[in-house]
């Protein structure tokens, strides 16, 4: 089984947002999520969800975040001094922060276009005298403006990550080695959640009365500690690495808003159309998981991306 | 006695590192960021451990203020806002009840606050300049349009900082209701706001914002 080392030369840039706009319930949901987001916060399990939607640029602020600041601020008719303690602290932070630096990394990321952002419609705006800018601007809907809230805001995330290609020995399932992960004490399990990717369609579905919700998809055993981890597969069908691999996908309560952290690629073997059991694939991240709280396998083009879009989801697990 | 601040944003001289710029920001900001952080956290020491996180992502963010796009008060509050309702959710040290120093305190009317007459202050002096007022009173007219029930759900996030489980406790809607509202009452914000003629909201191509955490 081919593992490629490298990823492919035409990965998309932390930049690129030329995947074509969420439709239908998935523009619905982002839309949902961005407006929680800005005037709730997120819990993890919701943030999470918005990473898989909004990829690389989930660090983006949107319009929504905007007019909740705004209106907090209206909502805000006098403010209070804060202590002198806090003042003095926040002097001698700021005499500790690197302003060049920051300046410098500020301005070393490359800012998303409209024309990337396929909405090029949005870049006319900004050339039209303020009044037509705004005649026009009335006439965009929410639904656009929560596609265009991945450009129309602010740039948060951080730079160019390469994906860490994993070449998973899918042959010598490391299973003893995972057994003895298990005996770690801040090890943990978790079960894989099926979607309704054909990823997981196999003839199992047309036997009667097969649910999928209740077959043992297989799991996920993690330490954070460690560093490490493997997953079980029960069901997942095997792959054409030529074709596609799957990629997996570690969110990170810690890096908050933050990517999620690239798994890694990998394949399951096997026969077309018959999905095997039992395949043990050792989890590497190369960057580091403070507190693993989701993971998430895609199906990708070969060699992995660095921008999902989310468009193939067969595995969640959710801590 | 009341003093107008100048109106020259002070983030870009704050990104190259100018002192006084710096000095001149926490003046003229702490005490906005202070009151946003108090909605959330009920002891000082959160709000205070809150507050330096929020201006150590502004110090990251200051080369990426960009004033067509929002004003320099509605972009501190956003950085300042993301960075603590982050923190609401990581530390989950807040408390249903009101910080001390907020207790005793009526909320001020919707008709008081739209009005205007409240404007932002510290000490009777001005926050900030005449636009970042009218900026505020923009948003605190547009919500005054919305429905009762959306006006209601936005004020108490917005404005007290309620999370959605805990404005479903004080206003008895199911907690699908209050989402709902929330939800709705945001769209019509933005529809309002949007047709304003200055930028509370963004009507530019993007820019970048923070370059690491």
């Amino acid at each position: 089984m081919t593992m490629p080392s490298e990823p492919t030369p035409d990965l998309p840039r932390p930049t690129d947002l030329s995947r074509p706009p969420l439709t239908g319930d998935r523009a619905a949901r982002l839309e949902e999520l961005l407006c929680d987001r800005a005037v709730f916060g997120l819990d993890a399990a919701d943030e999470a969800e918005l990473a898989l939607l909004m990829g690389d640029a989930l660090d983006t602020a949107t319009g929504a975040e905007l007019v909740a600041a705004a209106v907090a601020v209206g909502l805000t008719p006098s403010v209070a001094d804060p202590p002198a303690s806090l003042r003095q602290q926040l002097r001698s932070d700021a005499a500790d922060f690197n302003f060049v630096q920051a300046a410098e990394q500020a301005r070393s990321l490359p800012a998303p276009t409209p024309a990337q952002s396929g909405l090029a419609d949005r870049a006319s705006l900004a050339a039209l005298p303020s009044a037509a800018r705004h005649r026009r601007l009335r006439d965009l809907t929410w639904a656009f403006a929560a596609a265009a809230s991945l450009i129309v805001g602010f740039w948060l995330g951080g730079g160019y990550k390469r994906p860490d290609t994993l070449s998973a020995p899918l042959a010598q399932a490391p299973a003893r080695q995972m057994e003895a992960l298990r005996a770690i004490p801040d090890s943990r399990t978790i079960a894989w959640k099926p979607t309704e990717d054909p990823a997981l369609i196999g003839p199992r579905d047309a036997a009667e009365g097969f649910d999928r919700t209740q077959f043992n998809w297989g799991e996920v055993v993690w330490s954070d500690a460690e560093q490490r981890g493997f997953m079980v597969f029960n069901g997942l069908m095997p792959n054409d690495p030529e074709v596609q691999q799957y990629q997996l996908w570690v969110f990170d309560a810690e890096r908050s808003a933050d990517h999620p952290v690239d798994g890694g690629v990998f394949d399951i073997p096997g026969n077309p159309g018959e999905s095997v059991q039992h395949v043990v694939v050792p989890i590497r991240v190369k960057l580091s998981v403070s507190r693993a709280t989701l993971f998430a396998v895609t199906v990708e083009k070969p060699g992995g991306v660095v921008v999902s879009d989310r468009s193939r989801l067969p595995l969640l697990a959710q801590l | 006695m009341t003093a107008v601040l100048p109106a020259e944003p002070l983030l870009p001289r704050v990104a190259a590192g100018d002192t006084s710029a710096i000095e001149a920001c926490l003046d003229r900001y702490s005490g906005l960021v202070w009151s946003l952080a108090r909605k959330y956290f009920a002891e000082n020491a959160d709000a205070e451990d809150a507050v330096q996180e929020a201006f150590v992502s502004l110090w990251r963010n200051a080369a990426r203020f960009d004033a067509r796009i929002a004003s320099e008060t509605t972009f501190v509050a956003m950085i300042s806002r993301r960075r603590l309702l982050d923190l609401v959710r990581r530390r989950v040290r807040r408390t249903l009840d009101r910080p001390d120093a907020l207790r005793g305190q009526a909320d001020p009317s919707l008709d008081e606050l739209a009005g205007g007459e409240t404007a932002l202050r510290v000490d009777g002096i001005d926050l900030g300049p005449v636009e970042v007022r009218e900026e505020a009173s923009r948003a605190r007219t547009a919500l005054a349009q919305l429905k009762p029930e959306q006006r209601e759900v936005l004020q108490l996030a917005l404005g007290e900082g309620l999370s959605q489980s805990e404005i479903a406790d004080r206003t008895g809607m199911p907690l699908g209701t209050v989402k709902s509202h929330a939800r709705r009452g945001m769209q019509q914000l933005r529809s309002v706001l949007l047709n304003e003629s200055s930028p509370v909201v963004p009507s530019s191509p993007p820019f970048p914002q923070e370059a690491s955490r």
